[in-house]
């Protein structure tokens, strides 16, 4: 046998090398398109070691309501999961519930720190609001909640039906949120409290929503039976027993519009949705759009109002005029013009009109709004102005929960060190975000995506933890080195050294051979250089 | 325990018995059998092995003499091309001095596309250093086996394991399926003396200038030299334990028979049967039954013939542009030792096709009768 007698670990074989591995996280693309800013891969990865606590823990370092999220979220994370391609995105929604399902059943309360002198205003008390108050007190800073309503929520308890969002589950995670934090209900800013009441608080955050119904801007919007479709939401979720037993008109194409139609429907309406362009243009989200289809309510598209009028015989008239689409507009959307002459007449009982929101400002003069949607404070009593944060949907993102989440937790961030006398720098993202090139696909087996979904779903929930376990277990952990030990188990010149944290690569004897490298199921790992490193 | 399996059942259940603790193979038929059964077998924790799924035969080699290397026994079967997938490693591990066990399940070279039996392919690989074996009962089939892994980690020189596809392969038979402590006790653990070890890396198989290799082959040269010993007494081993007993040349109905067949895989067992029947019409014909090739059994052959007997070889295989291997073997063997026999070569039952005892009858009418040609091929039941 040709055997070397003696020991060859003098020959430093890494001196050969013509390229080095280089261990670096890419941020995967769930992370980087979730508004939240949550560490998706990082729970759904300790989801599927079984450790929910901690994948609680984590997720709520961005979004401290992953129960809400897990049913109220539009998911772009799963829209943009490598695996879509390959047989079937994450189920990152269920797997979000089923982490807020298991901390309202398991959860500890948390141990808070104590409070300092430090005390902030949150007027507004929806996701923004909450999020932001959540991770002040977190910071040992006191926070004081002033919301108009009854009770704490915004948008998702007035505005979200409870079909979508029980209200049970939602009040008890706002409960979680808002531990340790004081809530003043019934408080309406610049009715029941004013900017001089605010002068005590070190920082303000301002997140009122944007709760006024935009006019539609026809003849006969104020005829009795027309109304705002946020304000009939809003009494519904209020508790108001209304019967609806005729025919309701709504006019829009939002999420707004889905939701006053499905909960007209549901209080016994015979529902017409009457939307301007065509259901691709509408921007409700696409899973709205597929439930309101699957309901019994009647689509009219390419029709927008014209006038609305009572006849002497008390019936509620609408007159519509029929559409094209043109031109694309500035959101890309193509534009609804006019067909010359096309008309024809709806009668109904309710015409609800929910043609978008805007924010009120009342209580405040000299507001301006600027042609990119923001809005400029610097008019208002300098006093506050000085320690005024905005976020929610008075700034200009899109208005969905997750954005709303996020500027509280990036306003509670700013608020921090702006009480410290820091300047605040939001943290930076990675870079480079891993793609479907990243993902070495030998080492995944595609699943019957529907035979898998009857089998982990069941009403929308996914079945119990092992379900939650193996849906979590298809994760790629694009970009991420989830320890798989692959680069350990692969390299022939046993040159990957395993560390408490990772890996690292014995450079005396690493080649540069690049196995590691392509045998990286998730792309944390490449090759780098040309000559040895 | 006696139990009626197949050829590439006994196969399997040998590998088992045998604590092997890497197989790597690439399904081919008719070997496929035996890598199903083993994967099973792994599968279900019944042999604490590596079952290594590869993408081809020359990976599973390959997988093998990384295996082997670390000390492991290990086992592959293949069949046709397969095996010549594997040729170029054949010679690396042969080289490395690694005693891996594969059975080869005889089955023709294509093309034209085929999947039945002749002995081609194996034979082709005679000149890569591994010992070869060729067995004519599943019994057999799976005593070769217990006793090649002990040969080859003796020898430290591979061994394959023939029988023919099909005819062997997917025939049942009653076998003798020894207990696991009695195979214990003839195949201990294997202990090589030198293995891969992360924590002392040493080279293996590294570069050799031309004022070594030669040496290297000069000491596996020697091994093949000492193989027919420690064969001999492994087998005789056996014997003792198991009381079955192989020899490499085995004599039937030889002590007076005028015309002499040498045969070697199922077909022996034919021409056995049609020998016995010649005999009970008083033809003084006899059998010698060839069942290693490597290393050649030169000795044996020549103990085993009579002076004036008329010698036919029986080759269920090609090596066109001279004939078939065995005949070649067989004259080389008796010209090295001085032997001025004459050997008659029938070229029977390539692709598959049935060597019957109306063919044997022929060659031994035709080995009678003078009417065969010593000069060239005598083709059996060729088709003009």
């Amino acid at each position: 046998m040709a055997v070397s007698r003696a020991s060859m670990s003098w020959n430093k074989t890494g001196s050969w090398r013509s390229s080095t591995p280089l261990y670096r996280d890419k941020l995967p693309p769930c992370n980087y398109n979730c508004p939240a800013g949550e560490n998706i891969r990082g729970y759904i990865d300790l989801v599927k070691h079984d450790k929910i606590e901690e994948a609680f823990a984590l997720l709520t370092e961005a979004n401290p309501f992953p129960a809400v999220c897990g049913r109220v979220c539009y998911h772009p994370c799963e829209a943009n999961c490598s695996r879509h391609s390959f047989d079937s995105e994450i189920r990152v929604r269920l797997l979000e519930k089923f982490i807020g399902d298991w901390a309202i059943e398991h959860a500890k309360p948390a141990t808070l720190p104590e409070l300092s002198a430090r005390n902030v205003a949150v007027i507004g008390g929806g996701p923004a609001g909450l999020a932001a108050a959540y991770y002040l007190r977190r910071r040992g800073i006191a926070v004081t909640i002033y919301d108009q309503n009854n009770l704490p929520g915004g948008i998702l308890h007035y505005g979200i039906p409870a079909y979508r969002l029980g209200k049970d589950i939602l009040q008890t995670e706002i409960q979680r949120v808002t531990h340790g934090c004081e809530f003043k209900a019934n408080m309406k800013f610049g009715a029941d409290f004013t900017v001089g009441d605010l002068l005590d608080y070190d920082a303000v955050f301002l997140a009122t929503g944007a709760h006024r119904s935009k006019n539609m801007r026809i003849v006969g919007e104020n005829v009795s039976g027309v109304e705002s479709g946020l304000d009939f939401l809003k009494q519904v979720n209020s508790g108001e027993k209304i019967v609806l037993d005729g025919k309701v008109i709504v006019i829009g194409g939002g999420n707004t519009a889905c939701d006053v139609a499905r909960t007209a429907y549901r209080l016994g309406g015979k529902v017409t949705l009457v939307y301007r362009r065509t259901e691709q243009e509408m921007p409700a989200f696409a899973e709205e759009i597929e439930q309101l289809k699957s309901e019994p309510i009647k689509l009219e598209f390419l029709a927008a109002p014209e006038r609305i009028e009572r006849n002497t015989d008390g019936e509620l008239r609408c007159v519509f005029g029929r559409m094209e689409l043109g031109q694309p507009d500035e959101s890309g959307r193509r534009r609804p013009v006019p067909l010359d002459d096309a008309k024809f007449t709806l009668s109904a009982d309710r015409i609800f009109a929910a043609v978008g929101e805007d924010p009120d400002l009342s209580f405040f003069q000299n507001i301006e709004q600027s042609s990119d949607g923001s809005y400029d404070f610097s008019g208002i009593d300098s006093r506050l102005a000085a320690k005024l944060v905005i976020g929610g949907d008075l700034l200009p993102n899109p208005r969905t929960v997750p954005h709303a989440v996020a500027s509280g937790r990036l306003a509670a961030q700013k608020i921090a060190a702006m009480l410290n006398g820091e300047k605040f720098a939001p943290p930076e993202l990675l870079v480079e975000i891993a793609g479907p090139e990243d993902i070495n696909y030998q080492y995944f087996t595609r699943i019957n995506a529907v035979k898998w979904t009857t089998e982990i779903i069941e009403n929308g929930h996914l079945t119990g933890r092992e379900a939650a376990l193996a849906e979590a277990n298809r994760c790629f952990s694009c970009g991420v080195c989830n320890r798989c030990d692959n680069c350990y188990n692969f390299c022939p010149d046993l040159a990957v050294i395993k560390t408490p944290t990772g890996y690292q690569t014995n450079l005396d004897y690493c080649k540069g051979c690049g196995i590691c490298a392509a045998e990286c199921p998730g792309g944390s790992l490449r090759m780098k250089g040309n000559s040895p490193a | 325990m006696r139990q009626v399996i197949s050829g590439n059942e006994a196969t399997s259940l040998a590998v088992k018995l045998a604590r092997v603790a890497a197989i790597s193979a690439y399904p081919i038929t008719p070997q496929t059998t035996i890598s199903e059964k083993l994967s099973e077998i792994c599968g279900s924790g019944e042999l604490n092995a590596k079952f290594v799924k590869v993408e081809s035969e020359h990976s599973a080699m390959a997988t093998l003499i990384g295996a082997a290397s670390t000390g492991v026994r290990t086992f592959t079967a293949t069949s046709a091309q397969g095996l010549a997938l594997m040729h170029e490693l054949l010679f690396w591990a042969s080289g490395a001095r690694l005693p891996i066990v594969l059975v080869d399940v005889n089955r023709a070279m294509a093309a034209p596309w085929t999947i039945w039996c002749d002995q081609t392919d194996s034979l082709a690989q005679r000149d890569t250093g591994w010992l070869q074996f060729y067995c004519w009962s599943n019994q057999e089939i799976f005593d070769s086996i217990i006793c090649s892994f002990k040969i080859a980690e003796e020898l430290l020189v591979p061994c394959m394991v023939c029988y023919d596809g099909f005819f062997s392969s997917h025939t049942y038979e009653a076998v003798d399926v020894a207990g696991q402590s009695e195979v214990d006790r003839f195949l201990p653990p294997r202990k090589a003396e030198y293995f891969l070890d992360t924590k002392n890396p040493q080279t293996f198989s590294g570069g050799t200038l031309p004022g070594y290799f030669m040496e290297f082959r000069y000491k596996l040269q020697q091994a093949f030299d000492r193989a027919h010993g420690v064969i001999d007494r492994t087998y005789g081993e056996f014997a003792e334990q198991f009381g079955r007993k192989y020899d490499n040349i085995e004599s039937y109905f030889t002590d007076d028979a005028e015309a002499v067949l040498v045969a070697s895989g199922s077909a022996a067992s034919t021409a056995l049967h049609t020998v016995r029947k010649l005999r009970l019409d008083g033809k003084k014909v006899g059998l010698l039954r060839i069942r290693q090739l490597r290393p050649f059994p030169e000795q044996a052959l020549i103990d085993a013939l009579k002076p004036g007997q008329q010698l036919g070889v029986l080759d269920r295989n090609l090596s066109p542009g001279t004939g078939g291997v065995f005949t070649q073997e067989i004259r080389a063997a008796l010209g090295r030792q001085g032997k001025n026999q004459p050997v008659y070569e029938f070229v029977a039952g390539l692709g598959g096709r049935d060597i019957t005892e109306n063919d044997i009858k022929t060659i031994f009418a035709m080995l009678g009768n003078g009417q065969g040609d010593l000069t060239q091929i005598n083709w059996v039941g060729l088709k003009t």
